[in-house]
């Protein structure tokens, strides 16, 4: 290899290498950073590694098309829901989610959301969705309330429901 | 105003190294400061997910940034010039890929001012390339005529 050759790769490496350092140092010490493992509010499974994500990192992946998960009754998704979102309602039986799950494409990224911050059912979808082999999912934790009172687009029977 | 590692380039050479680092300092500021939203545009390629979706989202801007700032400064210049290139290259195939696969997602490149993906964005990409690798031609020419001369 010549020497010019091997300098230039030296170097290359070094620049990499000295983003790679900048990058972690930005994340660690600055806000705005990424989160690589998140806990679930107020919810007792601390060992999820779901990424929760805010109503607006929500909507931003709502117009990029990625499709949305209701884990939520089928009573309260008829009354209304987020556009295009597909309803698991987490409380089912297994076979049905089971049935539910098997159409998705498990290397699709896919947003669950339930009710509210309080309300435990996106948690449990997503358990239950990692475990069928989901690679990249991610909970909108303010939940449908916080979309809906976000002024964020609704489809459903009814434009405000009851909790 | 000539550095240790920087080549000597005529006014052509400075204008299109401006214009390229340029273009890479604009692209990289917004994504290093909210690594969250570019994160969720790669997450929006649907291509790689998770893990190595946020290895990238933290460390490819300061890749851009640095890349650029040398370039623009004539700090190790060619091997900047190969980051670009390279960059460029995945780029090009990377926009390529989705827009043949009918995914419908926002750019990433400037942030949230990139708008959604387009085939303007793989031309823009493949200009931004041949510049990148004319620089460098033209650098390792000249190059090879001094060590000759």
């Amino acid at each position: 290899m010549r020497v010019t050759t091997r300098k230039t790769l030296t170097r290359i490496l070094v620049i990499l290498g000295l983003a790679a350092v900048l990058g972690v140092g930005r994340n660690v010490l600055f806000p705005g950073g990424l989160t690589w493992q998140t806990a679930p509010r107020e919810m007792g499974a601390a060992d999820t590694l779901a990424l929760e994500i805010t109503l607006e990192q929500a909507y931003r992946l709502y117009r990029q098309d990625i499709p949305f998960i209701d884990a939520r009754i089928e009573e309260r998704f008829t009354a209304g829901h987020i556009p295009e979102a597909i309803n698991i309602p987490a409380a089912g039986n297994f076979q049905q989610k089971m049935m539910a799950a098997t159409e998705l494409d498990t290397a699709q990224t896919y947003v669950l959301y339930c009710n509210d911050e309080h309300c435990p059912l996106a948690h449990e979808l997503y358990e239950f969705l990692r475990v069928s082999g989901f690679e990249s999912l991610h909970i909108m934790f303010e939940g449908f309330d916080g979309w809906e009172q976000a002024g964020y687009p609704v489809s459903g029977e009814e434009v405000t429901r009851g909790g | 105003m000539a550095g240790r590692h920087t080549p000597e380039r005529d006014k052509f050479q400075l204008l299109l190294s401006l214009i390229i680092g340029g273009i890479f300092i604009y692209a990289a500021s917004p994504k290093i400061l909210a690594p969250d939203a570019f994160y969720l545009d790669i997450i929006g390629y649907n291509l790689v997910g998770g893990f190595l979706a946020k290895v990238i989202a933290l460390w490819l801007p300061w890749v851009e940034l640095l890349a650029g700032i040398g370039v623009i400064l004539g700090v190790w210049y060619l091997p900047n010039l190969r980051i670009l290139q390279w960059l460029l290259s995945v780029f090009v195939v990377l926009l390529f890929i989705t827009l043949l696969r009918g995914i419908t997602t926002d750019c990433g490149c400037f942030g949230s001012a990139g708008g959604r993906v387009t085939w303007w964005h793989v031309f823009g990409d493949l200009v931004l390339l041949l510049m990148t690798t004319f620089l460098i031609s033209w650098t390792r020419y000249a190059g090879e005529r001094r060590t000759q001369d």
